[in-house]
């Protein structure tokens, strides 16, 4: 740690560089039964038997979960899970044939946005793409139909160090812009708009549905602030944003019946070193790191996401699931414990706060379980920036993601 | 071989790495040419004053952190900046006795008494300086009013040299010592057209006294300055016009003390300035 230069960092950059994907297809998955909302569903395929691509593996009516993958099922086990669940079952297939598409379920044709959704869900999907976080898209499970007058479809990676979703929408313009009108008629949206790293936003002319070019310092390219950028932008009514990688996939299963088996990866290794793969869903997050040459130390933290908001695993056997777009490896040095010394207020996290809250007051009232005093906990973004910069070495963000949680509980 | 263990804990996994420690230990290599003036200035006095006051800082802040029962943190180099800066406020005749007295009340009654660092309202070497000066005005105050941090313009240029060096590499906020340069400049020139015979340019109001210590490393102290930009600006600016406000009404011969703790008083008012969060403007739902 250099004693001079440390206050320049407190800017973080998101990166856009080309990196073309290598794809790799690992010689067994583990394919986790659980739903949209966490539960465990029980398997209806046995050991032994060779399942295709697209059919129910587990579940009842309403609530099945498809894998993507055809292949042999070796043996129905445990594995721990991303969220950080110690076991939970697995299917443990041996994969055949990755790589052709085949169609496993009807192609939905309706021009009518509830339609559409009531068959997404009747083929089961809430489960199978229960991995795109999107708050855009779900609780869809519920029942309810996701709507938008305008859908703003990301190009942009979210954490720092991924290039994801910018490189996927680089290698499929042409697709893109059919998913773009796929998705157009799924959310009943009267305007579809690409957000895009400013840097890059020239190579994305040929979408010409007009982009919403984003400054590439981190956090600008989480939804909540795509959609603040959307409506200063003059844009009217209901706003959602969905990932690039989740508009391809909808439109693979609406158009063409097929289910989206593989999962774009920026992997990163301790020294930073970085490269785009495309993986099988499933694939243990151990056997990408090994393929990319990469490795690990003890203490070190292996996350599912980029630096800033990405989940640590304990385990590398953990699966990677369908909608994740990173898998990095942060060295422990770069992060010895908090030590939560008294805040000076100093003022460095409201300085970068990007929802201009105010992360030292509300950290007083958190760090000694006074959630409710801390009033605009719910405009919290999680971006973490609070908690980076922070001389006193802070939990902010950790406290503020409890004390919603907290929150949230006693409502 | 025995697989390697992955620690686990929640995101962001990354930090900036800058601590409250090194920005401490950065103002004091700051104040480092102010006290290389003073000693030339005024012998090994000055040095044996910012021995005792660093000393005892130190010593007391273990002290009572170990009987409040709280981790001790002596050595953050927050104990060793007061002391500095205490020193550089001491006239160089003030008697040893008085340094140690002065600092263990800084200490203890001014910063370990409110929760120690990041919970104390005001600046606690200002509070120990203000505490000796109103009891002992003549012995902190002499005829001449020269201190160890004020013996020629040089101690305000080795003052200014470790500010702008804090500055550059942001080690301090710019904002207030900005509005606390503009403050002074403006009121102390609308002084000087108003009292033409009796009050300097507004230059003379910066170069005199503790104006400066002021101006870069008291008043920009984290925990009695607001965090909000607008606050800080205007923090700035209300220090900055009472130091000539006190000094043209004022009986006091250093007005710096008096005019950071007003601008430390009025900091957590000046703290609610805040911006509005972005959620709140519109409904994004």
């Amino acid at each position: 740690m250099g004693w001079f230069g440390e206050q320049k960092k407190r800017t973080l950059y998101l990166s856009c560089e080309k990196s073309a994907f290598e794809t790799y297809l690992a010689g067994e998955i583990l394919f986790p039964l659980v739903g949209a909302q966490g539960e465990i569903l029980a398997p209806v395929v046995d050991k032994g038997e060779t399942v295709k691509a697209g059919v129910v593996v587990a579940g009842e009516e309403g609530c099945e979960l498809r894998c993507p993958v055809s292949g042999k099922i070796e043996d129905i086990g445990g594995a721990p899970y991303p969220t950080g669940l110690r076991s939970v079952p697995v299917l443990r297939i041996k994969p055949e044939d990755p790589e052709t598409d085949e169609a496993a379920i009807d192609p939905m044709e309706s021009s009518d946005s509830g339609e559409l959704w009531d068959q997404v869900r009747k083929a089961g999907l809430p489960a199978t793409l229960a991995g795109f976080t999107t708050d855009a898209c779900f609780p869809w499970a519920d029942g309810s139909n996701p709507q938008a007058d305008i859908l703003v479809i990301s190009g942009a990676d979210i954490d720092v160090g991924l290039t994801a979703r910018v490189q996927r929408s680089r290698e499929s313009l042409d697709e893109l812009h059919a998913a773009a009108e796929t998705v157009k008629k799924l959310f009943g949206a009267g305007l579809i708009r690409f957000a895009l790293p400013k840097k890059v936003s020239d190579e994305f002319k040929a979408l010409g549905t007009g982009s919403l070019e984003l400054d590439e310092r981190y956090p600008t390219s989480m939804d909540r602030l795509i959609k603040t950028a959307m409506a200063n932008q003059g844009g009217e009514g209901k706003i959602s944003v969905i990932s690039v990688h989740l508009a391809l996939a909808l439109h693979s299963i609406i158009a063409k019946g097929v289910l989206p088996r593989f999962a774009d990866l920026t992997v990163g290794d301790r020294n930073g070193k970085k490269k785009n793969l495309r993986v099988l869903v499933g694939t243990r997050a151990g056997d990408v790191l090994q393929h990319a040459g990469m490795a690990y130390e003890s203490g070190d933290r292996l996350l599912f996401g980029g630096p800033m908001t990405g989940l640590a695993q304990f385990d590398p056997d953990t699966p990677v699931l369908a909608g994740m777009d990173g898998l990095t490896v942060v060295p422990g040095a770069e992060h010895d414990e908090f030590r939560s010394r008294p805040c000076v207020n100093c003022g460095a996290c409201t300085d970068v706060c990007p929802a201009r809250l105010q992360p030292q007051e509300m950290g007083r009232y958190c760090e000694y379980g006074r959630y409710e005093e801390a009033a605009t906990l719910d405009y919290c973004i999680e971006c973490g920036l609070c908690t980076y910069v922070c001389p006193s070495y802070r939990p902010l963000k950790q406290w503020f993601t409890m004390g919603k949680k907290i929150l949230a509980k006693s409502e | 071989m025995a697989k390697n263990i992955l620690r686990v804990g929640p995101s962001p996994h990354l930090r900036a790495g800058a601590g409250t420690v090194q920005s401490h230990y950065m103002a004091v290599v700051a104040l480092v040419p102010a006290l290389l003036v003073a000693m030339v200035q005024h012998g090994p006095r000055a040095f044996l004053v910012l021995l005792l006051a660093v000393v005892t800082g130190v010593l007391v802040e273990a002290l009572t952190q170990h009987i409040f029962k709280q981790p001790i943190y002596a050595l953050d180099g927050h104990a060793i900046l007061m002391g500095v800066l205490f020193t550089l406020l001491m006239p160089p005749s003030v008697p040893l006795y008085m340094v140690v007295l002065g600092m263990a009340l800084a200490v203890v009654v001014a910063k370990q008494i409110f929760g120690g660092l990041g919970c104390y309202a005001f600046h606690p070497v200002l509070i120990g300086y203000l505490m000796l000066l109103l009891s002992w005005p003549r012995m902190l105050a002499p005829i001449g009013g020269e201190t160890i941090g004020t013996g020629s313009e040089w101690s305000v240029y080795a003052v200014t040299a470790g500010g702008l060096f804090l500055l550059v590499f942001r080690w301090i906020n710019w904002r207030i010592p900005l509005a606390f340069f503009v403050g002074v400049m403006a009121s102390g020139g609308i002084f000087h057209v108003i009292y033409p015979e009796t009050v300097g340019t507004c230059l003379e109001q910066l170069m005199t006294g503790h104006a400066v210590l002021a101006l870069f490393f008291l008043s920009t102290d984290n925990t009695t300055s607001p965090a909000n930009k607008l606050a800080q600006v205007l923090y700035g600016l209300i220090i900055g016009v009472l130091i000539t406000v006190i000094r043209v009404y004022g009986i006091w011969m250093e007005v710096a003390p008096f005019a950071v703790l007003l601008g430390n008083l009025l900091s957590p008012l000046l703290d609610r300035i805040q911006p509005k969060p972005i959620a709140m403007e519109k409904n994004y739902a």
